[in-house]
């Protein structure tokens, strides 16, 4: 199989505040440049407001209203790609917080058959492709389960069911924004695992954020650290842990540790995290 | 949490509720079930009291009251259904429109919803009647043009309060598209408050209907309509005044049934939507 490659150069996100000379611009994301390929997870690191999601939102330009993109380009396999083409293409996409993602009037069928009319799939194949996912994901057992509705199920199924349409897609990459924090330790740790086996098995390249250094060092090959709108640093996950250059890197690591207290040598594992 | 009273209220619902059922049936059948012809002059029996064979009695031109009433239901209600047809296909398309867009569109399309909020029915009515002559269609049009823009706005709002959801989020990030996201993921949120309004409207627009065809604006005899029922009953107000009382019953009772009706749709759905309209 051969690696695919997704690289956003330069990524620049931008707000505005009125002054009495008019508009000035904020900048909220400098010259972010992040780097994926297939068969490789990529985490995304930082502080709350360091403009994690907001560089993802500028990958796909789903910015949220108030906040315009300034620059940047977009590579797919090296040829430049404009950001809403790779929607649910090229790119699938796992929310934080799986209870309001979904349509509470719609069934999760419904909402496969809106993946899958994006990837051109109907009639038989797309139901195959379906269960095929929902199996995927651990959800193949109960048949009742593309009937439910969204409040009929429970947070970590409803993430899983985000994993399966996501997969649904044929996406090669993945871009899952904090897709455990709204769950309990327990659920957070199988879907861990459940994206690492998913990585590993299908080659899918993965985009992780999150601000849990403990989901860092059970899923990521490599990291790259924001502060303040800007990627600080980049590199392999266990250099970044054993030898943080940034101080927004040793301050993160020093969070954690304090949080966890582990030994500084090694890296904490999410099991420490379990109760 | 039953508020008290809540029996009294759900019993005069389920009144209002045949009610409507009877003047939606009335107009649908009603020329199936009217006693007489509703044109059939017959001179001999005019002013006739309520006997058998007239339920209602008749009019000075000798014709079925009952009948009268009954065809009026469906030139009345009709005209209403298809007044409210056309409101609620412009303001779904231009409230879809403007809020799913924005930008630019979104504020042209909403200044025109200004112009034409500023025009009182009547006086829109007035004037295209002015210009293009007497008839039920300007009187629908001009229905049409003094009420789209309220549906409009707030299918408007409602789009960019639903546009705001995670779930149409991640439907646009699962690249569907716009028109797509539009019928899956928002119209269903707009649709059950919509369809309490215009359940609301019914009543109004009767009104307008009736009101514009009594100043002889609309319907025009001999027509069986209910306004022009009472235009012709006014001359003998003061000796027969049952003429005028019938077609104004069915008139007080529709609006009245459609307009319990959609309070209690509106209650159900959305008790904060039409409080706003300040109307």
């Amino acid at each position: 199989m051969t690696v695919r490659t997704l690289r956003a150069g330069g990524l620049a996100v931008e707000t505005w505040r009125a002054t009495r000379r008019g508009r000035e611009p904020v900048p909220l994301v400098r010259d972010a440049s992040l780097d994926l390929r297939t068969g490789e997870v990529l985490a995304l690191v930082g502080a709350s407001g360091s403009g994690k999601s907001l560089a993802c939102a500028a990958l796909l330009d789903t910015l949220p209203p108030g906040t315009r993109r300034t620059g940047g380009r977009i590579l797919l396999d090296g040829a430049e790609t404009e950001p809403a083409a790779l929607r649910g293409r090229a790119v699938a996409s796992v929310l934080q917080a799986p209870r309001t993602a979904f349509n509470p009037l719609r069934t999760i069928d419904d909402h496969a058959g809106e993946t899958l009319a994006v990837a051109g799939l109907r009639g038989g194949a797309g139901r195959a492709a379906m269960r095929e996912a929902l199996a995927a994901v651990g959800l193949g057992d109960d048949p009742r389960v593309p009937g439910l509705y969204p409040f009929q199920m429970s947070g970590g199924m409803l993430q899983r069911a985000m994993i399966a349409l996501a997969l649904l897609s044929r996406a090669p990459f993945l871009v899952a924004d904090e897709p455990t924090t709204d769950l309990d330790l327990v659920a957070q740790a199988r879907i861990l695992d459940l994206l690492a086996d998913l990585v590993r098995e299908r080659s899918l390249g993965l985009l992780i954020v999150t601000h849990d250094l403990g989901v860092v060092a059970r899923l990521a090959d490599r990291v790259a650290v924001m502060a303040e709108g800007r990627i600080v640093e980049t590199g392999a996950a266990k250099s970044i842990f054993a030898r943080p250059s940034e101080p927004a890197t040793q301050a993160l690591l020093a969070a954690h540790q304090a949080l966890h207290e582990v030994a500084p040598d090694g890296p904490p594992a999410v099991t420490d995290l379990l109760p | 949490m039953t508020p008290a009273g809540a029996p009294a209220r759900s019993r005069s619902v389920a009144i209002a509720g045949l009610l409507a059922a009877g003047f939606v049936l009335l107009a649908l059948l009603g020329s199936l079930v009217v006693p007489h012809d509703p044109l059939a002059v017959d001179l001999a029996h005019r002013f006739e009291a309520p006997t058998l064979a007239h339920l209602l009695g008749t009019d000075h031109l000798g014709r079925d009251i009952l009948s009268r009433l009954i065809a009026g239901a469906r030139t009345t209600l009709g005209s209403v259904l298809v007044v409210l047809a056309l409101v609620l296909a412009l303001g779904l398309s231009v409230g879809g429109l403007s809020g799913m867009l924005g930008g630019r569109i979104d504020a042209v399309l909403m200044r025109l919803c200004d112009v034409f909020l500023t025009v009182p029915t009547f006086v829109l009515a007035l004037f295209m009647i002015g210009a293009l002559g007497t008839g039920l269609v300007n009187v629908v049009a001009a229905i049409v043009l003094s009420h789209w823009a309220w549906y409009a706005r707030i299918v408007r709002g409602l789009v960019l309060e639903l546009k705001t959801r995670d779930y149409v989020l991640a439907a646009r990030i699962a690249g569907a598209p716009r028109l797509a996201i539009f019928v899956e993921h928002v119209l269903p949120g707009v649709v059950p408050p919509l369809a309490a309004l215009a359940t609301l409207d019914i009543g109004h627009m009767a009104l307008h209907v009736a009101g514009l065809s009594f100043l002889g604006l609309g319907v025009q005899p001999p027509t069986p309509e209910w306004g022009v029922m009472i235009n012709d009953a006014r001359a003998f107000f003061w000796t027969r005044p049952l003429l005028v009382i019938w077609p104004g019953l069915a008139i007080a009772l529709a609006v009245l049934a459609f307009n319990r009706l959609g309070d209690a749709l509106r209650d159900r759905l959305d008790p904060t939507l039409v409080a706003g309209r300040g109307l």
